[in-house]
């Protein structure tokens, strides 16, 4: 079933807070809507329910990838160019372990990166925004189906909110 | 208690408010925030044009200076490129431990970091010159193995010992690494306020904002993912940072004075890092305070707070110094005594009392001073002198070290039978080695690129963190408590 994007723009946090609890009990999924904020408001002050992520895969995934990737290519150099000095070993691990920890940092960083790129993607599909937002007004934006649309226009502007837009 | 939220710019009295009174904060009004800042970046004071300027012939006069020296010296006699080596080394220290100031700030979730936090991150940008700085240093170091006319392979002391032959890959790996990773966090850092000041900029701005910015929208899960991709970046940033200051200072100066083994140098470099990314920051934000049209954003409370930090830096520098010193003067090695009186006592003594009195003895009683860092020009000051120190040090070292010995056996090499036995090459020590005009040259350039690049990076960016300022005039408001005004602060976390 085809959904519209519905904003309602608040300038009182609380307001916009009390609005996603009416969309809540009128059986709107949590999924379905997103407070759209310039700041990062503190853990549930609005309302919604934790959010998890995980990035930190990302990080520990890359530096193994990066260690292993080191260790290969220092061992493979140290027999390719042996260095004979007096009657030490030739694969010397102490220069191995610096080369090892740039390639975990390296592979950790690439990947953290590769990962905040997906990560950051919006989780709704977004197509309305407001300037007003960075203004300080909180979004609320809604993806409602075509029989919900009347309802939440409803409650929006019930709970006070100061402009409500519907996108395409 | 009567509250108020609007700005406060710092021009009130604090006699009647203790020695941290209010005044000293700026909570500024959310709502023009995005507005007013991109209206600032708009103005440009003359002081951005003189920077401009300035960094600018500043960076040519170092392109000429290198092409000067590559022309004249070529790239095969390291020992001619020992001040190119402190230019860049004193470029690296300056810019790299700065993006550390607003991740580690951040982490503490201090309130007086937020004006201070973007102009840390630009200097992410020098990061990527530094890339490119990096390569004619690698160029000129000496292999770690070379082979003897005799057919036998010659070898020098490094950290590589054994295992390279040439180091330079794994050098600039660590040094992309650390790029990579800076610029990751002025763009995550810088997301936000690039997305709200979409539709204050037009022509290039825009569209860089759009590049960057375009998935922006400031849901939840945005800002959540933000939070902790900043967290997971700086703690790799840190690790990385300390990592490669340590192959730096270890390859670049250690290894290059024969003999010289020091366990103090990598961590004296580090906290040296610390205190010149720091003093470059607060010096920065001043100008931006003083001259620059953000005075109405930029209150006092940072440089108070920060110039503690500082003070805290330079008292370690200074411990390092002392440490490093009364460990080679009992030690009594022979190769012992000739560092100290080469690096200290006799080559470089002039250098070495100059630094001294530039990196402690002026700084120091500047940041003791409640006056002087309560007023604001106190750390700002202090990181002048510090700044022109830190030039003064890698000059002493970095230099120094590259003009030590030569790329020969008896020099930097030798049989491999003879690897460990610690040779004291510096007897007598070397005279102290004085910069050309193309190595004056080198270093003035190396301070304009950074003057350039940053300037270059505030015209680009958001010059100040507007979503960190915005949300910490949603925790900070003064309120009156008895007969006084003071400053409360919402801790969420």
């Amino acid at each position: 079933m085809a959904t519209q994007a519905i904003l309602g723009l608040f300038d009182d946090a609380a307001a916009a807070a009390d609005a996603g609890d009416a969309l809540k009990s009128a059986g709107i999924p949590e999924s379905d809507y997103n407070f759209l904020t310039d700041v990062p408001y503190p853990e549930g002050a609005l309302g919604e329910g934790m959010e998890r992520h995980r990035l930190y895969v990302w990080p520990l995934l890359g530096g193994a990838i990066g260690l292993i990737a080191a260790l290969v290519v220092g061992g493979l150099t140290e027999m390719a160019v042996p260095m004979t000095i007096a009657e030490k070993p030739i694969l010397a691990m102490p220069p191995l372990s610096v080369m090892c920890y740039t390639g975990a940092l390296l592979g950790a960083i690439l990947f953290t990166i590769i990962g905040l790129i997906v990560a950051l993607r919006p989780n709704v599909g977004i197509g309305l925004s407001d300037d007003r937002i960075s203004q300080g007004l909180v979004g609320l934006l809604v993806n409602a189906d075509a029989e919900q649309r009347s309802q939440v226009t409803d409650i929006l502007n019930q709970a006070g909110a100061v402009d409500v837009k519907a996108g395409s | 208690m009567a509250s108020e939220t609007q700005a406060h710019h710092g021009d009130q009295s604090h006699s009647e408010h203790g020695h941290f009174g209010p005044e000293m904060w700026v909570i500024p009004e959310a709502s023009v925030l995005v507005a007013e800042v991109n209206e600032k970046q708009r103005m440009t004071p003359g002081i951005w044009r003189v920077i401009f300027i300035a960094g600018g012939v500043l960076t040519v006069l170092g392109i000429v200076g290198f092409v000067l020296k590559a022309l004249s010296d070529g790239f095969s006699d390291h020992q001619a490129w020992g001040f190119y080596i402190a230019a860049f080394a004193f470029v690296f220290t300056l810019t790299a431990s700065a993006p550390l100031a607003a991740c580690a700030f951040r982490f503490t979730k201090s309130h007086w970091r937020r004006p201070l936090s973007r102009i840390a991150e630009i200097f992410s940008l020098v990061s990527l010159v530094n890339i490119l700085l990096f390569i004619p240093a690698l160029i000129v170091l000496p292999d770690i193995g070379v082979m003897h006319e005799s057919g036998e392979q010659l070898v020098r002391r490094s950290i590589w010992f054994q295992e390279l032959t040439n180091p330079s890959g794994w050098l600039m790996a660590g040094m992309i690494g650390l790029s990579l990773c800076s610029v990751a966090i002025l763009w995550v850092a810088a997301m936000p306020d690039m997305a709200q000041s979409r539709h204050h900029v037009s022509g290039f701005r825009a569209t860089l904002y759009g590049k960057l910015a375009g998935c922006w929208y400031g849901t939840k899960r945005q800002w959540q993912v933000q939070k902790g991709g900043l967290a997971i970046l700086g703690a790799l940033y840190f690790m990385m940072v300390v990592f490669v200051q340590f192959l730096i200072v270890s390859d670049f100066a250690m290894a290059m004075i024969p003999g010289w083994k020091d366990s103090i140098l990598p961590p004296f470099y580090t906290v040296i890092s610390f205190q010149g990314g720091l003093a470059t920051i607060l010096l920065v934000a001043y100008v931006m305070r003083r001259w620059g049209g953000y005075r109405e954003l930029i209150g006092q409370a940072p440089f108070w707070a920060a110039s503690k930090v500082l003070l805290g830096l330079t008292l370690l520098h200074t411990y390092h110094l002392f440490a490093f010193f009364i460990t080679y003067w009992y030690g009594r090695l022979e190769v012992e005594q000739a560092i100290l009186n080469y690096l200290m006592f006799d080559s470089y003594l002039g250098i070495f009392w100059a630094q001294l009195f530039f990196t402690f003895f002026i700084p120091f009683p500047i940041l003791v001073s409640n006056h002087a860092r309560r007023e604001g020009w106190g750390a700002p000051l202090a990181a002048v002198f510090i700044i022109i120190g830190l030039m003064l040090w890698h000059i002493r070292i970095f230099a120094a070290a590259f003009a030590a010995a030569p790329a020969v056996e008896g020099g930097l090499y030798y049989l491999p039978s003879d690897a460990f036995s610690f040779p004291a090459l510096l007897l007598p020590p070397p005279e102290a080695t004085f910069p050309g005009i193309a190595d004056i040259f080198m270093i003035l350039g190396g301070v304009g690129i950074v003057m350039l690049v940053f300037r270059i990076g505030m015209m680009m960016l958001p010059p100040l963190s507007l979503w960190e300022m915005k949300e910490g005039s949603m925790y900070q408001r003064v309120d009156t408590l008895i007969r006084g005004r003071y400053l409360v602060l919402g801790k969420p976390e």
